[in-house]
């Protein structure tokens, strides 16, 4: 078989030598045989004769040896290549024109596919991934993020389904080489881990059984590939050296391979270490008492092949209940309705990740829509063709004359519309490359960028190239079918401008055919587009009940450092004093947490409202410091502001939203009663001392909670992490560089984190629907621009074609008026037509949008009557050009026009 | 003679073939001479048909060719047999003295 190919394309490329050889051979032939017949007597004219018909023709035998050493197919085929890049380059603006359409559809289409591959398809570069599934508690609530130690050990020990079953931690740890700490993505995983995953280091050594036995005992490191070249620029003497994490020293011993990034899809694990030196690096947590659910710990088992996943899931849940008996017998009703109803066995082949539920529903319907992008191109090129097609009608009719066979002719056209798309293809490629990293950037960043890998890899290749062809194939076969279809005799006789009225009919009925399609589906198009820009307006016209603009965040971590209790207060404060001090602040202020990033639960007690269970209502809370309303930029409706006096030791106070003070106090002045917080029982009741307006805190869709803010000097344990906020006028990146000088001027050791603007959190928590708006309304652009050519092309081809008719009706008395109607007219009636197809065809397509819109409905006549609107008005600039061209015609000349 | 001379079955000009190329290289038009007399004249070589099949068993790799210089001092391509184109003769042969005799049996049976 390989033999065989080779010997083809040997003789492919020696082609000349190959028909020398040939011929060599067959004369030699010959002449032996005229010797031979000559010495029987013959005469040598005779001789020769008889010769060569006992050979039976030379270039029939010479055409049946080709055939027989099988490079005729591909010697077609390289020679309809040849003469289609000829052809092709003869009319460079065609070419331009056709390649350009087909790669913006095609580069669209790959771009948002590498982005689908990236999240949602690559599977993780383990030992057979499919086998790897997250075990998950879940109930009414959804899947809980996490699991605890128990759940992990009851599996572990218990179940026979699987051939094992491993835990791992990540956290946010503050990591020192000598000199400042980094903040780095690190996990503890149990012993088994590498093992499991069948992950092989690529230097030294992974970690086993052995370096999880002893508690505390084995203060060893894996660092992955990416944090070894980054930190250590790839030095194989890394081994052995010291690295701190979170204070406590560490051992390097390994490194692991570069297409290794752990379990999670888009965060990349950068240090691992046994589960046994959890305390050493977590923040104080006994992982073998915890009995709560972390989100933190993620139990991942590996199914054996025996077992099938329903038979393991029945185990994994009988294991479930026999864990909840044992570790969890106090747990109250509702959260077991709510988070404890079962465990979910959830494939972990891709990674595990949050983005993608969020994220996997508007990729698929931004797939969708760059299909009908790239039909649309299509549509679009095969126009082009056919005209073109047209114009050499006279080329193809002489050829299919001559006897080549009509699939030959099919062929050869056929290989032109594929070489375009192929061209295309690979301007669409590069397109896709550069455009992907923009779409990222839609994503919403954590602590530590998001690490998607966005190479191209075979998928996206074959994506890319089987999309090419088809399409080649798709917008090429109509047109060559149409064609050869077309009166030979007639396309002969005629001039080669006339040429055959039935052709230039054909034409015209393809093309508008084409048109009205391509109005239909732009149509469903910029429904889309136009349904999810009004979705992401209504989101951005909700009142947040706080100004995010010129608001500047940082976090400080005092995870891992060396600060504890009331030092990390005071530190708080005195970085809180020196961000003020910068010149251009006007307000700043730290919190516990902030809108759009995280949110805080506390347990309210209000008398009159006490509870059977003798538990106190769930409410959001917030520590903050002075300064924090303003900065801000939240309303005080009654009472007062929290001022310096408010600190530990003096009475408790807090400041409450509108609707908490509404739902326990209603009609009545809330100021200065006093209610329960959880957190500080201990200390007393508290009193509100102020009424503010509620915020959106957890999404701008959702309602505002009921809220408490407390005075963070009122902390009897302070929260190792704080989210400051400055109010500025100053330019972003200058007043960040500013703050960092602050910050680093206290030689804390400790980093900033995520430095960004409050604007840029509020439009990550609304990152899907900013992807969807933005992407839509671009790609409903480009298929206005598509069809906006389409409609122009195929109304200069009329008006060219109708010259001599546009004459004879001005001659006869027709004002410019009547001819721009004349032309106009063709086009709005097309798009008319277009619309009435498209319009069914756009409801039901926006029905799987439904979920995601904002106060919108799908619907919504609204959108239809905009879109529908923007195609008639593109329409009609596309069609006014040749609409004039038209009206300028000189009736004299036009009827001398031949 | 010529009523006596027969068209050549489908499939066996290969066999033919490779067992003159068997006996030692040669040039298209020996084989083509070779086949006839070893055959006492009775089968019927179509010349055309020969080239094109000396190529296909060139492309399966049974037989290879070389330039080389003939009886008469003239330019030559010489056919000469490969190791898995004797395999091949042995496993057509093979077969074709298989159906010989099953077809002569069925004959003289029936």
């Amino acid at each position: 078989m390989l033999n065989d190919l080779l010997f083809r394309l040997r003789s492919l490329l020696r082609r000349r030598g190959m028909e020398r050889e040939l011929d060599d051979e067959l004369q030699f032939h010959l002449a032996h045989q005229v010797e031979k017949e000559i010495q029987a007597g013959l005469p040598p004219a005779e001789a020769r004769r008889r010769a060569q018909i006992a050979l039976g023709g030379l270039e029939q035998t010479k055409d049946e040896c080709r055939e027989a050493r099988g490079t005729a197919a591909l010697e077609t085929t390289v020679q309809d290549i040849r003469y289609a890049l000829r052809v092709l380059g003869k009319s460079p603006a065609f070419t331009s024109v056709a390649v350009l359409s087909l790669a913006l559809g095609i580069g669209a289409n790959t771009a948002i596919f590498t982005l689908m591959d990236a999240l949602m398809l690559r599977s993780l570069p383990v030992k057979a991934p499919d086998q790897l599934y997250r075990l998950a508690p879940a109930g009414q609530a959804g899947i809980l993020e996490g699991s605890n130690f128990r759940l992990y050990e009851t599996m572990r020990d218990q179940s026979r389904s699987f051939s094992g079953v491993l835990l791992y931690n990540p956290n946010q740890w503050q990591v020192g080489l000598g000199g400042e700490a980094e903040l780095v993505y690190g996990q503890c995983v149990t012993g088994n881990y590498y093992g499991l995953l069948g992950v092989q280091a690529a230097v030294g050594r992974t970690l086993t059984e052995e370096d999880d036995r002893a508690a505390g005992g084995n203060p060893v490191a894996v660092l992955s590939h990416a944090y070894w070249e980054r930190r250590f620029g790839r030095d194989p003497s890394v081994l052995g050296r010291t690295i701190t994490i979170n204070q406590a020293p560490f051992t390097v011993v390994g490194v692991t391979p570069p297409e290794f990034f752990g379990l999670e899809t888009g965060r990349s694990i950068d240090i691992t270490v046994p589960m046994s030196m959890h305390p050493q690096v977590g923040s104080g947590m006994n992982l073998k008492t915890g009995r709560g659910f972390t989100g933190v710990f993620v139990p991942i088992a590996r199914l054996k092949t025996s077992v099938s996943l329903d038979h393991a899931r029945a185990e994994v849940n009988i294991l479930f209940e026999r864990f909840l008996a044992t570790w969890m017998p106090g747990m109250s009703v509702i959260a077991r309705r709510d988070k404890l109803q079962r465990c979910e066995l959830i494939p972990a082949r891709n990674g595990l990740m949050k983005l993608r539920a969020q994220f996997s529903r508007p990729l698929q319907v931004l797939m969708g829509m760059v299909g009908l992008v790239l039909i649309i191109a299509c549509a679009n090129v095969a126009n082009l063709l056919l005209v073109r097609a047209r114009a050499r009608q006279r080329e193809i009719a002489l050829r299919l004359a001559i006897g080549a066979s009509r699939a030959r002719v099919v062929r050869q056209l056929v290989t032109e519309s594929i070489l375009l798309a192929t061209m295309g293809g690979a301007i669409g490629l590069a397109f896709a490359l550069l455009g992907a990293p923009v779409l990222i950037g839609f994503l919403p960043q954590d602590t530590v960028p998001l690490v998607l890998s966005l190479t191209p890899d075979s998928r996206v290749l074959a994506f890319t190239a089987v999309t090419s062809l088809l399409t080649g194939v798709l917008f090429g076969l109509v047109p060559a079918w149409r064609v050869t279809q077309w009166d030979l005799n007639s396309a002969l006789r005629a001039g080669a401008r006339q040429g055959a009225a039935g052709a230039t009919l054909a034409v015209r009925s393809f093309g508008r055919a084409m048109v009205v399609c391509q109005i239909a589906l732009s149509l469903v198009l910029l429904a889309g587009a136009v349904m999810f820009a009004r979705s992401l307006h209504n989101l951005r016209q909700v009142d947040l009940g706080f100004q995010p603009e010129r608001v500047l965040l940082f976090k400080i971590n005092f995870d891992g450092s060396p600060y504890k209790g009331p030092t990390i207060a005071t530190l708080d404060h005195r970085l809180l004093e020196k961000v003020r001090a910068i010149p251009g602040v006007q307000a700043a202020a730290f919190s516990v947490v902030s809108p759009f990033d995280a949110w805080d639960g506390e347990n309210i007690f209000v008398p009159g409202f006490e509870r059977a269970d003798g538990r106190g209502d769930e409410i959001r809370a917030n520590w903050v410091s002075p300064g924090y309303l303003t900065t801000m930029g939240i309303q005080l409706i009654a009472g007062r502001d929290f001022s310096p006096a408010d600190v530990l030791g003096n009475q408790q106070v807090a400041l409450i939203t509108e609707n908490l003070a509404r739902h326990y106090f209603p009609g009545q002045n809330p100021i200065g009663r006093r209610v329960g917080l959880q957190r500080q029982l201990k200390a007393g009741p508290t009193e509100i001392v102020g009424v503010v307006r509620d915020v959106k805190f957890e999404g701008v869709a959702g309602d505002s909670p009921r809220m408490v803010y407390t005075p963070a000097a009122q902390e009897t344990i302070p929260h190792s992490r704080a989210t400051f906020a400055l109010r500025s006028d100053r330019a972003t990146n200058d007043l960040a560089a500013a703050v960092r000088a602050q910050v680093q001027s206290e030689h804390l050791g400790i980093p900033i984190v995520q430095m960004k603007t409050m604007s840029r959190q509020l439009d990550e928590s609304v990152a899907r629907e900013r992807l969807l708006a933005t992407l839509s309304s671009f790609f409903g652009l480009l298929v206005l621009l598509l069809a906006s050519a389409g409609i122009y092309g195929l109304m200069a081809y009329g008006v060219s074609r109708r010259v001599n008719e546009i004459g004879i009706r001005m001659a006869l008395g027709a004002r410019v008026a009547d001819v721009l109607w004349l032309v106009l007219r063709e086009a709005l009636a097309l798009v008319a037509f277009g619309i009435a197809v498209g319009l069914p065809v756009a409801l039901i397509a926006s029905q799987s949008a439904n979920q995601m819109l904002f106060r919108l409905t799908a619907e919504d006549p609204a959108t239809l009557i905009a879109a529908a609107g923007i195609l008639a008005v593109a329409a009609v600039v596309a069609a006014y050009l040749p609409a004039r061209r038209a009206a300028m015609v000189n009736p004299v000349t036009a009827l001398h026009y031949e | 003679m010529a009523q006596d001379r027969i068209e050549l079955p489908q499939g066996t000009l290969d066999l033919l073939i490779l067992k003159t190329v068997a006996l030692g290289p040669q040039h298209g038009w020996a084989i083509s001479e070779r086949i006839q007399q070893i055959s006492r004249d009775v089968l019927q070589v179509q010349q055309g048909s020969l080239y094109p099949a000396l190529h296909r068993l060139e492309r399966r790799g049974w037989i290879k060719a070389s330039w080389g210089t003939s009886d008469n001092n003239r330019k030559a391509k010489f056919y000469e047999m490969t190791r898995s184109g004797r395999k091949q003769l042995d496993a057509e042969a093979a077969t074709w003295r298989k159906l010989a005799v099953a077809v002569s049996q069925v004959l003289e049976t029936v």
